[in-house]
Parts: C-alpha cells; sequence; structure tokens
C-alpha cells in the first residue's frame, strides 16, 4: 500500500506536468499565430479582384546553396509594373515566412518597380531591406539572383535589373553584392546555373 | 660640359626653339591643374569639409555660409542693408562692396571686400579665421596659399622613420590616415584629401639605399607626400591607419606581370634572375611587407614590376564585415587568414603583400587603387561566413561592354571594367583553388558574383568567402588554426601550380 503522502505527492506531480503540456500548446499556437500575423503584415497592394494567375518563383535554399523553380499562384493587377512588384512580394513572402529558406529582415519590402525602356527594371528596395540583409558574398548574391530570376520568369520583357534602396543608389546590399551596377539576366542566368552544379 | 660653352655653342634660334617646345610640353603635361576646381578645405576637430573657391579681382573667396553651416546650426537673414548671417546668440551684418563687417561686437576688416553672388555671401579666405573666432570662439590657422583651414587642434603633425634594419620608411600619424595610394616608376604619391595632416619640413633627403627622399606639398585643399626611391615603392598600412611603411615593392622574379595599367610599361628583354622567384622570400620577421631580394642600385627598374600577390583582408577598422559574436567579427578572421596565405606563398617563393596589415577601414576605390598603382600580378580579396559549408571561390560579374561604351579613355581602362582582359585567367587561378581545396578535403565551389572591388582590379583576381568546415560548426571553427591553415595552404599551393598561366601575356 503506497502511503497516503506520496500519493498526493504523485498527483500533484502529474497535474502539473498536465498543466505544463497545456501551456506549452497555448505558447506554441500564439506563436504560429504571430508568425501568421508577421507575414500577414507584409503591406499588401491593394486586393485584386479576379481570377488567381500561376506564376513562377526562384527561391534561395541557404542550406543546399542553390535556386529553386517553384510554381505558385496570385491575385495579379493588369499593370505590368503593379503586377512585377506583386510578384516580387510573393516572393519575399517566401522567405518572410519561418522558417525561411532564405531568411530576409522582418518587414524587408519592394518600395516600387519600374519598367524603363530597353527592358531595364528598376526595383526599389526598402531601406529595411538592406540594413535587415545578412552580411556575406553568397547570403547576398542569392538575394540578387533570386529577385532578377523571379522576375524574368514572369516577364519576358525584363533583361536587365538595376537595384536602388529607399529611391537612391546603395554602393551595396550588406557590404557584398554590387548595387552600383546594372545586372543582366543572361549573366545572373548563367551564374546561378553555376550555383546548382555541386 | 660648361654651360656657358653649351649655350655659346647653340644658335639662338635653336635655343628659342627649346624653350617653345619646354613651355608646350607643360601647357600639356598641366592642363588638369588650371582646370581643376580651386577648394578650401577646412579641418574642424568634429569634421572635414570643402568650400568651392572662386576668385574676384585676383582674390579668392568662399561662402560664410559654406564654412558656418558644418559646424552648427546657421540662419540667413537678407536685411535692408545687406545680409546678415546668425549662429547661435552671434549675428554678423554683410553689405557687398564693403571691406569691413559687422560680427558680435567686433568689426573685422579686411583686404577685398564682400562679394555677393548668386544670394551667397563670399568673402576673401583671408578673413575666414577672424570671422570663425568671432562666430564660434575657435582659433584657426589658414595655410593661404594651400588653401587649408584648421580649427582649433585639428591639424596632425605626422613623424618620418627611416629603419635602418630595412631600409623602410614609417610615416607615424596621430590619428588613422586613409591617402589615395598611387606610384610613378619609383615615386609613390599619398594623395591626402580628407587627412588634416601637415609636417614639420619641407622633406628630408636621405643617404639611403632605398628611398632617397620625401617631399610634403600643400596644394588646392591637399596635402601630399611624395617617398622618392632608387627602385619602386609600395605602401602598407598597419595600427589601424596610424602607420604606413613604404618598401621596396616585389622584386625580378622569371616574368613580368602583364600590366594594362596606364602608365606606359617598358618591358626589359633580359632575362631575369630566377633565384629571386625561387627562393624564400627573406622578410623578417614582424616587418609587414613585401619580400625583399637584393635591388639592383643604380639601374634604371622604373616601371618594371615583378610577380607579386596583393592579399586583400575583407572589411577592417569601422567596417567590421559580419558581427559572429560580441567577440568575433569577420574584419578579425579575413586578417587572420590573409597572413597565414602570406606565410604559405612566401614559404613556396612567392612574394604577397596584405593589403592591410592592421585594422584599416578602406573603400573599395582605395582598395582597387592600391592593387593597381602597385600592378599587383594576382590579387585576393577574403571574406567568412555563412551560410553553407566550405570555400566559396568567386570571379567578378561583368556588366556587359555597352554598359562602358563611350569611355574611351586612351590607355586607361574603364574603372569597372578593368577586370575583363583578366577574367579568362581569373577563372583558371580560382579553378585552380577549388581543385586543391578538394585535395585538401574541404569542399570548395567556385561561380561568378557581383563582390566590389573585383571588377576595377586590372589583374587575375578572384574572392573567396569561407563558410564554417560541416554544417554543425559554429562560427568559431572560423577562426580554427588548422582549418585555416588547410585552406591557405591550399590556396597557395594552387596559386604556384597556376601561376605560369597567371603570368602569361594575353
Ligand atoms: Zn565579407
Amino acid at each position: 500500500m503506497i502511503a497516503r503522502h506520496v500519493q498526493i505527492t504523485i498527483f500533484v506531480l502529474l497535474l502539473g506536468v498536465l498543466a505544463g503540456g497545456v501551456y506549452m500548446n497555448r505558447l506554441k499556437q500564439r506563436e504560429q499565430s504571430a508568425a501568421q500575423t508577421n507575414s500577414d503584415s507584409l503591406p499588401v497592394t491593394a486586393p485584386v479582384a479576379g481570377p488567381t494567375e500561376k506564376i513562377e518563383l526562384m527561391i534561395a535554399y541557404d542550406e543546399d546553396g542553390v535556386l529553386r523553380k517553384e510554381q505558385s499562384s496570385a491575385a495579379l493587377p493588369q499593370e505590368a509594373m503593379a503586377r512585377d512588384k506583386k510578384i516580387l512580394r510573393v516572393l519575399l513572402g517566401e522567405y518572410l515566412r519561418k522558417p525561411s529558406p532564405h531568411p530576409l529582415g522582418d518587414r524587408a519590402d519592394v518600395n516600387d518597380v519600374y519598367l524603363a525602356p530597353g527592358g531595364l527594371c528598376v526595383v526599389d528596395l526598402n531601406a529595411t531591406f538592406a540594413e535587415g540583409h545578412r552580411s556575406g558574398i553568397m547570403a547576398e548574391q542569392m538575394t540578387i539572383a533570386s529577385i532578377v530570376e523571379t522576375l524574368s520568369l514572369n516577364d519576358r520583357t525584363i533583361t536587365k535589373v538595376k537595384f536602388l534602396v529607399d529611391g537612391k543608389e546603395r554602393e551595396t546590399l550588406a557590404g557584398h553584392a554590387d548595387l552600383s551596377m546594372i545586372y543582366e539576366v543572361p549573366a545572373v542566368h548563367e551564374m546561378v546555373a553555376e550555383l546548382q552544379v555541386r | 660640359m660648361q654651360w656657358s660653352s653649351l649655350s655659346s655653342r647653340l644658335s639662338k634660334p635653336l635655343i628659342a626653339l627649346l624653350v617653345i617646345i619646354f613651355s608646350v610640353s607643360l601647357a600639356w603635361k598641366f592642363p588638369l591643374a588650371s582646370a581643376e576646381e580651386k577648394k578650401l578645405t577646412v579641418y574642424a576637430p568634429q569634421t572635414t569639409y570643402a568650400l568651392q573657391v572662386s576668385d574676384h579681382e585676383n582674390r579668392e573667396y568662399a561662402g560664410v555660409y559654406e564654412l558656418l553651416q558644418p559646424l552648427g546650426k546657421v540662419q540667413v537673414r537678407v536685411t535692408g542693408a545687406g545680409y546678415s548671417i546668425r549662429m547661435g546668440d552671434v549675428e554678423g551684418e554683410f553689405q557687398e562692396g564693403r571691406s569691413k563687417i559687422r560680427v558680435g561686437h567686433s568689426e573685422i576688416t579686411f583686404p577685398g571686400k564682400v562679394v555677393i553672388d548668386q544670394g551667397r555671401v563670399l568673402l576673401p579666405i583671408r578673413a575666414l579665421p577672424a570671422v570663425l573666432s568671432q562666430y564660434l570662439k575657435l582659433h584657426s590657422e589658414l595655410h593661404e596659399s594651400a588653401r587649408r583651414l584648421f580649427i582649433e587642434n585639428a591639424a596632425a603633425r605626422f613623424s618620418a622613420e627611416l629603419k635602418k634594419a630595412d631600409g623602410s620608411l614609417v610615416l607615424s600619424f596621430s590619428k588613422p590616415v586613409n591617402p589615395n595610394v598611387s606610384t610613378e616608376g619609383s615615386k609613390l604619391h599619398l594623395l591626402f584629401t580628407r587627412d588634416p595632416v601637415i609636417f614639420g619640413a619641407d622633406g628630408f633627403t636621405y643617404n639611403d639605399k632605398l628611398v632617397s627622399s620625401i617631399n610634403f606639398v600643400e596644394r588646392n585643399g591637399a596635402a601630399e607626400v611624395v617617398v622618392n626611391g632608387t627602385s619602386p615603392l609600395l605602401a602598407t598600412f598597419s595600427d589601424g591607419g596610424k602607420t604606413i611603411a613604404i618598401s621596396a615593392a616585389p622584386l625580378p622574379s622569371v616574368a613580368q606581370s602583364p600590366t594594362p595599367a596606364p602608365a606606359p610599361v617598358i618591358t626589359q628583354p633580359a632575362p631575369a634572375p630566377e633565384s629571386a622567384s625561387s627562393a624564400p622570400a627573406s622578410n623578417v620577421p614582424g616587418t609587414n611587407p613585401p619580400a625583399a631580394a637584393p635591388v639592383s642600385h643604380g639601374v634604371s627598374v622604373n616601371n618594371v614590376v615583378h610577380f607579386f600577390v596583393m592579399i586583400d583582408a575583407g572589411h577592417g577598422g569601422l567596417e567590421t564585415g559580419t558581427r559572429f559574436s560580441e567577440k568575433l567579427s569577420e574584419k578579425e578572421i579575413t586578417l587572420l587568414l590573409a597572413r597565414r596565405l602570406r606565410t604559405e606563398l612566401q614559404n613556396r617563393g612567392v612574394n604577397a603583400v596584405l593589403l592591410r596589415d592592421g585594422d584599416t577601414t578602406l573603400s573599395f576605390d582605395q582598395r582597387a587603387v592600391a592593387s593597381n598603382a602597385q600592378r599587383a600580378g594576382l590579387y585576393i580579396s577574403i571574406h567568412a561566413g555563412g551560410p553553407g559549408t566550405g570555400v566559396r571561390l568567386y570571379t567578378a560579374l561583368m556588366p556587359t561592354p555597352e554598359q562602358g561604351k563611350g569611355e574611351k579613355l586612351g590607355p586607361f581602362l574603364p574603372w569597372g571594367t578593368a577586370q575583363a582582359g583578366f577574367l579568362e585567367r581569373s577563372r583558371l587561378v580560382a579553378a585552380s583553388v577549388v581543385a586543391e581545396m578538394g585535395n585538401k578535403d574541404v569542399n570548395a565551389l567556385m561561380t561568378t558574383a557581383p563582390v566590389p572591388p573585383l571588377n576595377s582590379i586590372a589583374a587575375p583576381a578572384f574572392a573567396m568567402e569561407v563558410a564554417p568546415p560541416t554544417s554543425s560548426a559554429t562560427p568559431d571553427a572560423l577562426s580554427n588554426p588548422s582549418y585555416q591553415q588547410a585552406i591557405a595552404v591550399a590556396t597557395a599551393t594552387a596559386i604556384v601550380n597556376a601561376r605560369p598561366k597567371i603570368e602569361e601575356q594575353r
């Protein structure tokens, strides 16, 4: 026969474990919903009516050091610049979720996308994008490659891409990748192909 | 031959012709100097800035608002009589054409007069110290002909000391400095555009086998140190930019590095001694730079630079690169690895120089200038950090030729595309490094990447980024001596193997 005080102790311990479990579960849920709000809080262009369209994203996977083409879909505006901007936001959404294949700083965003004659696309990133970006050749190279590739996959008129940060020229993204140059799509294709070879 | 006898033998027309040729050649040589914009550099303890200088009635003028504004809040008002400029509780009155102004309770008179030009109040630069002392109660000193104005104790004197041991000249500064370095034959120029450096003398002459003189020149808001050597010189920075050691540039080896640099190259057909390249460099431990085979004294070796590797430890000074922890940042790891690589190259008889051998802040342009001006035979930029594992070798991602179109610069290469002609050899040597890493069981890959300053390097060049050896390793592994050593040995071996290709003339 187990002594009564031992029975009580065991009961209290079991209760503790149960309560702990419930609490942990709560925490997890809260975290998930927080993560969701986080990606929901991404500023999104005005909601677009109409059917969703298929888009292709070139997603960077840090762990494997490669970029992979993936299908996604979104309701896209008709106007070309708004459309390209929306596609980039879908791409950033992939990186801002947790866990992320290629983490970016919270609230990294695209201010605007401009299309200039001659196939030039100007991507204006927000300051948080650059300031919150991890520093490193590969980390920065993959971000540039992913954006240029995704743009050119979905908008065939784009042949070169120039990056601005908050409307201004910037020397590098985070100390390594040159933002002063204009990226030629074929050269970026080649760079991505080299990355895939392991 | 005596001058008198020489001149008596030359006919008058011939002398006249010589004079004309001489003056034409001068005019041809210095058109930039006269077309250059005049400026006055103001060195304050907290900042350095430049003012535009214009000429009025043979005097040099600069703006009062422009002088005061970087030092505090300034308000300008148009009054009935002219302009009022207020800073703090001191107000100054400026009337066009007067050679007298009132600032606070004092009157300042000066040669020349107040000029109002498109709403800007201009004063002769000679009057500016008095203006500063009234507005800010600050003492300042004007070097008028050089147009340099030092406020309070901003001036930083430097000293020059000749080290007898290795013949190098060591310049010591009280604060970190950031000059542009260039070389011209056996002359080395350090141009200080923002540093308030001053020197106690116009120059010194040394009776030494390497350095023959040092001259200090102040001109148009800048200061320049010119060191004359008996053979090509090299500047190395250390002590966080407070020390510059000037020593012999690396010396004769089998082949000369191909040189697309602006200056004409006098190629010397005579074979250089083989021994210098195969013998280990005789560096004195503790001295920075380059290797030291014997200098051929009395022989002009102008413009002939011999193969050496410029190792550029990424980041430095204020720019830390990736911060891995409180104690560990990328700039330290890159310097450690750069030093190891230098040792391993020197052990294999290859001259190697560190672009920074201390905690110095350097811009990408300064790095490219240092490598190009000294005519490195190979440039390596070192970085460290994730994601992923192993070592990544990067060659330049070049803009397409149209982007550089229209930049016809004669013998000069367009700055952003200087790498174009070297890309093939850059890839060759990077591939050789990848192969050698494989032999050392370090996983490595090679791609192009948009990493400055690779595009501006006029020599075979690559960047490397060292990530931890395995996915479970912490960033501390990056400073692990055996990991670094394996990488340094593989890189040095690969460079030795690829060297004949690196040096191949295009
Ligand atoms: Zn770096």
